[in-house]
């Protein structure tokens, strides 16, 4: 193994940049390493010859049966933010214990990049640091800590993995499956790790009429049923949505919007695949870009603050920007922006499918979660005066609070956040919130399954908590997840101010029949019960 | 090895050694939703909404097939 160090001067840059694309032009490869720059990174290793296992199994399945012979071994670059070539001068046992310090110094490791030998699609597995975007934050939602080695060195990054399709084994399509796919693996654990070469087998089992018109079959694309099919025989649930309706074979207007429900996905901490049919195109989006202060447009959704996706597109590079509407380009970097045509593309416009790699034990949908929750403090409103006259119980201050915020229902004031988390990630974050302690010894305890939803109750004007930080919540809900068109059961706890409703779905009777109707009781508080709500941020 | 079973001639002597970690809150005031009149199900209305969304999902099947990501 050789390590050569570049210094990402100019000259440099593009020394490296010679090294992975050649002399052929790589939108990809000129934003991934522009994006290295904008971390800070100011060295690189380039460490050769380098055994990947993503690569290999392309190289099994396509490469080694070709005639023209191609390359078995990648390289792999390591990015740092300092000049750590000096450490090279220093004697074995000393570079391995410098370079273990720096690198888990202030950020100092950037991440990788592995280089294939393929001249159409260099950029094989790759993860790096998530950007920083000024006057904006970034929510990071496929997000996952990787580890790698120089010298044996252990060195760590969290990022969203990202490689580029090899026009070959896989296109667009398998390159974005395979980096929900990955980032899901590595965060959660719950299903393997797949590679392109993979993914294109299960996406062609059974073959069709469609894939039979490429040679290999699934090269030259793949459709929505073969890319569902390839995430259910990766072992997830696959979220399919379409956004906009079809005419003739034509799309026209959207009917539900695109960016509301993927906002809730990507607030889940789970990638999304999107695809825009007027393009043929699949990316992968990995989080979103939100304001620190109010709401930027119409909507009861967690959207009204973010302006746009980060998007992991493999032929435009790692970190891409695709804003939510028109309104919301001019306020993100015009670097970042993704064009298609000289056209700056957009969730709103251009977006016509989502696929979400859900769990296999969630069966209750974000948009139904959000709809049963909205029906539910409707519902309540109905009973306000009584719950007031209940709760107040002496206290009229606590009565004057739970009309005033059902007066603000109607006002529209608050947004509804809604998000998948698990039962364990709910309780940690209540018990540890500011959230009025008696309420939490009654919400902590109840029982929940696995999976839940999550919807917090934001005013539309706050902002976030010192910079970076979460909105205030006023209320939440805990819905369960693992519920299939049982909308009365669904909502398990609804925290109002002063007030907690706990329903029970198995309401036993006194001779110990369960019984089929839930059975809903209310605990009054004489705090409100506001607390901060969840974030995710970049690390 | 198999835990020793529950001796009823013992409880006392359990009762002793276990006890809850997270009792509810003595004080908590609690009221039946029913005794004031609120059943939490979901409205037609909602339901009518909820249809849209699956219906919507169902029409995807009919329409992957149109198209294709490269």
């Amino acid at each position: 193994m050789i390590l050569k160090g570049v210094e990402l001067t100019p000259p440099g840059a593009q020394s490296l940049r010679q090294q992975i694309a050649g002399d052929k032009s790589n939108a990809s490869v000129d934003a991934l390493l522009a994006h290295v720059v904008e971390l800070g990174a100011t060295y690189a290793i380039v460490e050769s010859p380098y055994t990947d296992r993503d690569y290999t199994s392309d190289y099994l399945n396509f490469y080694a049966g070709a005639f023209k012979a191609h390359a078995r071994a990648t390289k792999r670059v390591h990015f740092f933010r300092t000049d750590i070539s000096k450490l090279f001068d220093l004697p074995l046992a000393e570079q391995v214990a410098n370079l273990e310090r720096l690198a888990g110094e202030n950020k100092n490791y950037c991440g990788f990049v592995v280089v294939r030998p393929i001249a159409q699609g260099p950029i094989g597995r790759t993860v790096l640091r998530f950007p920083s975007i000024k006057k904006l934050t970034v929510r990071p939602a496929a997000r996952a800590d990787f580890q790698s080695h120089v010298l044996g060195v252990r060195v760590n990054v969290t990022g969203a993995p990202f490689i580029q399709q090899d026009m070959r084994l896989g296109a667009c399509a398998q390159a974005a499956i395979w980096m929900a796919g990955r980032a899901v693996e590595a965060r959660h654990r719950r299903t393997s790790s797949y590679t392109i070469a993979e993914i294109t087998n299960l996406a062609i089992n059974p073959t069709d009429s469609e894939l039979s018109s490429s040679l290999p079959a699934g090269s030259e694309g793949l459709n929505p049923m073969h890319m569902i099919r390839a995430l259910r025989g990766m072992g997830h649930q696959p979220l399919h949505m379409l956004f906009k309706d079809l005419d003739g074979g034509q799309l026209s207007s959207p009917t539900i919007k695109a960016p509301e429900v993927i906002h809730r996905y990507l607030d889940s901490g789970l990638p999304v695949v999107i695809a825009m049919a007027d393009m043929g195109h699949a990316v992968c989006a990995v989080g979103y870009v939100e304001v620190p202060g109010k709401a930027l447009r119409e909507g009861g959704t967690h959207a009204v603050f973010a302006r746009g996706l980060i998007v992991h597109d493999d032929q435009r590079g790692p970190y891409r920007i695709l804003p939510l509407t028109e309104n919301d380009i001019e306020h993100l970097p015009p670097e970042r922006l993704m064009r298609g045509q000289q056209k700056i593309l957009t969730v709103e416009d251009n977006v016509s499918h989502m696929f979400v790699p859900l769990p296999p034990r969630v069966f209750l949908r974000a948009e139904n979660a959000d709809i049963v929750v909205r029906d539910f403090i409707q519902t309540t409103g109905y009973a306000a005066d009584q719950i007031a006259k209940a709760v107040g119980n002496g206290n009229s201050k606590a009565a004057a609070e739970i009309r005033s915020f059902f007066a603000d229902v109607e006002n529209k004031r608050w947004i509804q956040r809604t998000y998948l988390t698990t039962a364990a990630r709910y309780r940690r974050h209540i018990s540890l919130s500011k959230l009025d302690e008696l309420m939490k010894s009654e919400i902590v305890p109840r029982a929940l399954p696995h999976f839940i939803w999550v919807t917090e109750l934001i005013d539309r004007s706050s902002k976030q908590d010192r910079r970076t930080g979460a909105r205030q919540v006023v209320g939440h809900f805990v819905l369960n997840a693992t519920s299939s068109t049982d909308y009365n059961n669904d909502i398990l706890i609804a925290q109002f101010p002063h007030f907690v409703i706990h329903r029970d779905v198995n309401p036993v009777a006194e001779n110990g029949d369960v019984l089929d109707d839930p059975a809903e009781s209310m605990i009054s508080f004489d705090e409100p019960g506001g607390y901060l709500g969840r974030t995710r941020t970049v690390v | 090895m198999t835990p020793p079973a529950s001796d009823s001639n013992n409880a006392n002597t359990e009762t002793a050694i276990v006890k809850v970690l997270n009792p509810a809150p003595a004080n908590a005031r609690r009221i039946d939703m029913r005794e004031i009149g609120f059943k939490g199900s979901v409205s037609e209305t909602a339901l009518e909404q909820i249809e849209q969304t699956d219906a919507r999902a169902q029409r995807v099947v009919t329409t992957a097939t149109r198209f294709a990501f490269r």
